[in-house]
């Protein structure tokens, strides 16, 4: 019940509107909200890993920061002078750590989208827009991993003759190395041209071909996408308002949060947060099932 | 279509149409993406002249493909050296076995794509244009029977690798200084025309001796490789 058994085009339109948002809504509670989620669900899908990465992206937003705060100086509070004279402001930091938590929050969504968004989608997606590109996709795809096993072939076959990738002095090992590379290409120009033959001769151009693909759009897909878009309405109505914005110069200005924004924040919260209770949901339901079915 | 008129469309296409494109673009601010695409289309088209009457098939452009995105890696690699760029390199060597049409798409499909790894931009059309000529010339040399198919006595080597670097220096090089002519100076006279070709020469050298240094390394290995596709599979002869 992950959130990659909903229809692709589900996928695409929820992490390019959760990237938009995380990137427009440059408020702190927004983009606090943004980072949480988008960690919680990180470490959700990758475990400790995840976790991980995500707190390691938060030193470097707070390195960018100093360094933003250090070469621009506007605003109306002056902390201190740093060393060739200028002032360092309480804006200016603030600024460049909205810039980099949005950064951080940007990669660690990518993060999620890269786990759930597999290239067999990517193919499909692309597959509607245009059929050839999509084939081309896929071979390119496919490409890198076959190119992998080959070169490891090559050099197995090499090692036997006493010419692999590690067998003698540095400039042997160099030499080696670029014969392994010439073989390789020599290997990928005849297998690209071969299937290419193939291609052909299967009809890959001609017309009425369709691309087989195991999604279906369903009802469960129709329900998510209606409350997709209600929680975006609701946001851009934040955004209407003027809620999730924020300027530093020359003083921090802000709308004032009232009962109204807690309502828009609570949207953006669960708006960022569902797919992880999608999954966690579904992963409770099957867990009562066969909990069921044992007794 | 008659033969000669095919090839005069083709040089027309390549010589005046894509200039003009360029022309247009630094006429028109900024619409880089634009022009990038027309040149490739453009390029597309002359490449696609030059078969008599039959498209291209996938095959070729596939080989195509791989030439391109090998001198696209070879720039990524020796990005750590500045103006250090084998790519010329092998894009002449493309066209040395495919003929000037295979050589000019190769390079323009280069400098497309190397530039998402290195930043495009208004000089992007540029680059494209100048490293196709670079494969154009080198094709067109192969034709003419100055430049070896695959080179094998010291003097074919000694041939290739002053063709490499002198039409880096002499012709590709003040190319795409001209973008930075065109880019950085408000009013175009001869003094400040010197001044950035001068200034550009340092950069021309290193660039060329890359070229000469690839071609001459890698020539013999990637021409023979592609003489025996072409021989294998009977393309683009």
């Amino acid at each position: 019940m992950r959130f990659d058994s909903y229809h692709p085009t589900i996928n695409a339109i929820y992490f390019v509107s959760v990237i938009l948002c995380s990137i427009c809504f440059r408020q702190p509670v927004y983009l606090a909200l943004s980072f949480c989620c988008a960690m919680c669900y990180l470490t959700k899908l990758r475990g400790g890993k995840g976790l991980a990465f995500s707190l390691a992206l938060l030193p470097f937003a707070a390195l960018f920061a100093l360094w933003y705060g250090f070469y621009h100086h506007f605003g109306v509070t002056v902390l201190r002078q740093n060393c060739i004279g200028n002032a360092i402001t309480l804006e200016s930091l603030l600024c460049g750590l909205t810039i980099g938590m949005t950064a951080a929050a940007v990669l660690v969504w990518l993060g999620c989208m890269h786990t759930i968004f597999t290239a067999d989608k990517v193919v499909y997606l692309f597959g509607r827009l245009s059929p050839r590109l999509s084939l081309f996709l896929s071979i390119l795809l496919r490409m890198v991993p076959r190119i992998r096993t080959q070169a490891k072939r090559i050099n197995n076959a090499q090692r036997a003759l006493g010419r692999g990738s590690d067998q003698g002095n540095i400039l042997q090992r160099l030499y080696h190395c670029l014969r392994i590379t010439s073989i390789l290409i020599t290997w990928l120009i005849e297998s690209l041209v071969t299937s290419s033959e193939s291609m052909r001769c299967r009809g890959y151009t001609l017309r009425g071909r369709t691309a087989f693909s195991l999604y279906r759009f369903d009802n469960r897909d129709r329900t998510l996408v209606v409350i997709f878009f209600a929680c975006l309405t609701v946001l851009f109505m934040a955004f209407l308002l003027d809620q999730t914005s924020i300027r530093f110069d020359p003083a921090i200005i802000m709308t004032p949060v009232t009962s109204v924004s807690c309502l828009f924040y609570g949207v953006y919260a669960v708006f960022c947060l569902l797919p992880m209770i999608l999954q966690t949901a579904g992963e409770y339901r099957f867990a009562r099932l066969r909990a069921q079915m044992e007794q | 279509m008659k033969r000669s008129l095919r090839t005069g469309l083709r040089f027309l296409i390549l010589l005046v149409l894509i200039p003009l494109t360029l022309y247009l673009c630094a006429k028109a601010d900024r619409k880089y993406y634009l022009s990038s695409l027309v040149i490739i289309v453009l390029t597309l088209s002359a490449f696609f002249l030059h078969f008599e009457n039959r498209r291209p098939q996938a095959r070729e452009m596939v080989v195509l493909a791989v030439m391109s995105a090998l001198a696209v890696a070879s720039r990524a690699v020796f990005a750590a050296i500045p103006h250090f760029k084998p790519m010329m390199g092998i894009v002449m060597l493309t066209g040395i076995a495919f003929g000037p049409e295979a050589g000019f798409l190769c390079g323009a499909v280069s400098g497309f794509v190397s530039n998402f790894i290195f930043g495009q931009g208004p000089w992007t059309p540029w680059q494209m244009f100048a490293y196709g000529v670079g494969g154009l010339l080198a094709g067109l040399f192969a034709q003419w029977g100055i430049l070896k198919k695959v080179p094998a006595r010291g003097s074919d080597f000694a041939v290739l690798g002053i063709f490499g670097f002198l039409s880096i220096v002499l012709i590709v090089g003040p190319l795409l200084d001209t973008s930075t002519l065109f880019m950085m100076v408000n009013t175009v006279n001869s003094t400040s025309a010197a001044a950035i070709y001068l200034s550009g020469l340092p950069v021309n050298l290193v660039h060329g001796v890359a070229t000469l240094v690839t071609v001459v390394l890698a020539g013999r290995p990637l021409l023979e490789k592609l003489q025996r596709i072409q021989i294998k599979y009977g393309m683009m002869e």
